[in-house]
């Protein structure tokens, strides 16, 4: 389907908007598919075996993402699981408890679930980012209080890579707002960053299969086993208990499994993986570029390793994106879901990047293999796009 | 008899995926792996062109056009998006629905959802059979009625719904009609335009695709709007955010896409064999049919045994994979709602057992299955002392 210009081998950096499967996802799907095809309903055999799949697939995943406290509900998506933990979590605060707290560089997602639950009675608040689109504790902090229903802040910022402190923010939040929910987004963060999920003191967290090398289709809400139920958005037959219905993916399950448990794997041999790739292709854009601009961070503990962001000073993005896609390497700008609108990602506005270079903004994203040939091949073809451009 | 090791005859349940809607899948999932919604690289637009095309083929199949298919997790979400997001944009011209008790609980819950924040819902009676009467429906429709939602194939019983007589009305009376197509999407003929369907629910897995993917075509001509259950993206004109399962809408397609290319004849042939699965069990005795004779869903067979329990047959019947009732429920051991709605005593309710014919089902298969399900029924009958009181009386 679809004829593919011609470019042979290219090299492929935008895994934050969506990341290949692993081969260990791939097989994990296929043998799925023929072995546990049954409805994980079903009281037979074939059934058997589908919800034996996934119920292990839900212990790796758990284990995987050091989420021992958690329990698993599968759904489609991580906008699905932002929305089932958003919209579902503030239904449950108690009468009288109707604040929303959301960070001005969520992504859309996260930012539109929190929105739409002014239509519901809540008030929602936006709160202001520094400028790397981190969400200050002292900004939380002056925002919290008896009568916040759910505070909602990513642990990962997908078009800048930078660290909200998650930890410090919910137990904030616990402290301050002992009846509010704290849900991250941490569809960008998990797999990439050595932290457990036990260890943030969170509600709930939205984690993504196709970010990490699972197949995409599948996702899922990890709550705390001590948090309140959301109340479920799709109704019906009763899976997931009651809280998501539909049949379970088990295929796609099994293949999130698979991926997270490689991530883990890699992240216990090296936990600076990500972070040494990074560096690595900031020195080497920069020797290409010297004009250079790192939006975000460049401080080691603020950063996830997998994403970086960076401005060419009088470079028009878009021009760029092309003409390093005719060199074979291909990157982002802003995020994927947005990328039709002509206009500045919003996350970039709340950080206060001025509009040039926002405008001049790429994003690169790694899967964590990149060789050093292919961080020098994507610096060589950045050259080689702005050479181009400048004539 | 050669025995067989397993036989699968719970395909309303779920289907195996078909091995060539793997194969289409497999570039997808390797190589072309990109984000559809990326422009700014060649993957993101290969991957928008093959969901474009899927688009294409899934719209075809039920007679709408392309810009019309919304991708979703799966027929449930389907439902729930029509239901909820219909009768919520639509709250200003009335707060009526109709509807009835047949319908899958993926229908049913939002209903009951949807009559909490003040909605009215008609039920509408069904016979014996399943079957629901249009006049009834006629009758049941008032000004202020916004939505009809009636499936086309009962997920339990098999019942066929006149929904082109229900689509008529809806469009006289100007009412959206909703129809879940979950069970006869790709194997019954459906045109949304001549059965005068605004929304319609179908599911990815019930036709040898993957898993975790539907659609809900949603009428553009003239537009039915929708208040989306999720927010943000812009995805699907802004009805269904969420990043597109490339890989899995291009498998839904190919499922699809295989379905058709001979449908009649592989629904006449799982319908001859659900015949000879009915005809062999006619001589254990005491076997009543659920559902019509027809129309009928072709591969649907809901029987129940006199002085047999349902479950009980299940668990007797190793190697073969049946169901009592829809699988979502199976784990609860109420009798069907379905068949309550049709006037079943519960008795007979737990007495039913539903096998559901597919793809690759053979005679051999069928025949040993019936001599097991015989030889099952006359061993549970000789315990029980239902039965043993019932054949000393007569």
């Amino acid at each position: 389907m679809g004829e593919c210009p011609a470019v042979g081998n290219p090299l492929y950096l935008d895994h934050a908007s969506t990341a290949p499967p692993l081969p260990e996802a791939l097989e994990a799907f296929a043998k799925a598919s023929v072995s546990a095809f049954g409805n994980p309903g079903s009281a037979h055999q074939a059934g058997a075996e589908a919800a034996r799949v996934l119920e292990r697939s839900r212990k790796e995943l758990k284990t995987a993402f050091g989420a021992e406290d958690f329990k698993v509900v599968w759904t489609s998506s991580g906008t699905e699981s932002n929305h089932l933990a958003i919209q579902g979590l503030a239904k449950k605060a108690p009468k009288g408890v109707r604040r929303i707290l959301f960070g001005a560089a969520e992504h859309p997602s996260s930012r539109m679930a929190a929105l739409a639950l002014a239509d519901q009675g809540f008030t929602v608040e936006e709160l202001p980012v520094d400028g790397a689109g981190i969400l200050q504790p002292e900004t939380l902090e002056a925002a919290l209080g008896e009568d916040v229903a759910l505070v909602t802040l990513h642990w990962v910022n997908n078009e800048l890579g930078t660290l909200n402190p998650i930890a410090q923010l919910a137990a904030l939040t616990r402290h301050l707002a002992p009846r509010a929910f704290f849900h991250t987004d941490a569809v960008q963060a998990v797999g990439k960053r050595p932290e457990t999920l036990d260890s943030l003191g969170v509600d709930s967290a939205a984690v993504a299969a196709h970010k990490i090398g699972g197949v995409r289709g599948c996702a899922a809400l990890l709550l705390a086993s001590r948090s309140a139920e959301p109340e479920p958005m799709f109704l019906g037959g009763g899976q997931e208990g009651g809280l998501r219905s539909g049949t379970e993916n088990v295929m796609g399950a099994a293949a999130f499994a698979a991926a997270a448990t490689v991530r883990r794997t890699h992240l216990g041999q090296d936990p600076r993986v990500y972070l040494g790739r990074r560096r690595m292709l900031v020195d080497q854009l920069r020797a290409a570029a010297p004009d250079m601009v790192v939006l975000g961070s460049e401080e080691e503990a603020e950063i996830v390793g997998s994403i970086l962001t960076v401005a060419f000073p009088g470079t028009l993005a878009a021009n760029l994106l092309h003409h390093m896609e005719a060199e074979g390497v291909q990157v982002g700008s802003g995020s994927a879901c947005n990328t039709d609108s002509p206009k500045i990602s919003p996350v970039l506005v709340a950080a206060g990047v001025p509009e040039d270079l926002a405008f001049a903004a790429l994003r690169f994203s790694l899967g964590g293999m990149e060789t050093d040939e292919d961080l020098a091949r994507a610096a060589s073809a950045l050259e080689k796009a702005r050479a181009s451009l400048a004539v | 008899m050669t025995p067989f090791e397993r036989v699968y005859l719970d395909h309303q349940a779920t289907t195996p995926m078909d091995s060539r809607v793997l194969d289409a899948m497999e570039p997808w999932l390797r190589e072309r792996h990109g984000n559809a919604a990326s422009r700014s690289h060649v993957f993101g637009w290969e991957a928008g062109k093959a969901v474009e095309a899927a688009r294409a083929v899934l719209a075809a199949g039920v007679g709408g056009r392309a810009r019309e298919i919304v991708f979703t997790s799966g027929a449930t979400e389907s439902n729930n998006l029509a239901l909820l997001g219909c009768a919520r944009a639509r709250k200003d011209k009335g707060m009526h629905l109709v509807s009835a008790r047949t319908e899958h609980k993926s229908v049913l819950e939002p209903l009951e959802a949807l009559e909490k924040e003040g909605f009215a819902i008609t039920w509408l009676e069904v016979d014996g059979e399943g079957r629901l009467d249009p006049a009834h429906l006629k009758a049941a429709l008032r000004p202020e009625t916004i939505l009809v939602s009636l499936m086309h194939a009962n997920n339990e019983v098999g019942t066929l719904h006149p929904i082109r007589e229900v689509g008529f009305l809806c469009k006289e009376h100007g009412v959206i009609f909703h129809c879940d197509a979950a069970q006869s999407f790709a194997k019954e003929p459906i045109d949304v335009e001549a059965d005068g369907i605004d929304l319609l629910s179908a599911s990815s897995h019930k036709i040898h695709g993957p898993k975790g993917l539907g659609f809900l075509w949603v009428r553009s001509r003239p537009q039915v709007s929708l208040e989306p259950l999720m927010f943000g993206g812009g995805h699907e004109r802004g009805m269904r955010p969420g990043t597109l399962d490339v890989p899995g809408i291009v498998g839904m397609a190919k499922a699809l896409e295989i379905a058709h290319e001979d449908r009649e004849a592989e629904q006449d042939s799982i319908r001859k064999l659900r015949g000879a699965l009915q005809a062999l069990l006619i001589p254990a005795g005491g076997c009543t049919l659920n559902g019509p004779p027809t129309p009928r869903l072709a591969g649907n067979l809901n029987l129940s045994f006199e002085h047999v329990d349902g479950e009980a047959l299940l668990a007797s019947l190793e190697g073969i994979a049946a169901s009592t009732g829809s699988a979502c429920t199976s784990a609860d051991l109420a009798p069907s709602h379905v068949l309550l709605a049709m006037g079943k005593s519960p008795a007979m309710a737990r007495g039913s057992i539903r096998f559901s014919l597919g793809r690759g089902n053979t005679l051999a298969e069928i025949e040993w299955v019936a001599e097991r399900v015989l030889e099952e029924v006359r061993r549970l009958r000789e315990l029980s002392p239902l039965h043993k009181m019932a054949t000393e009386n007569s």
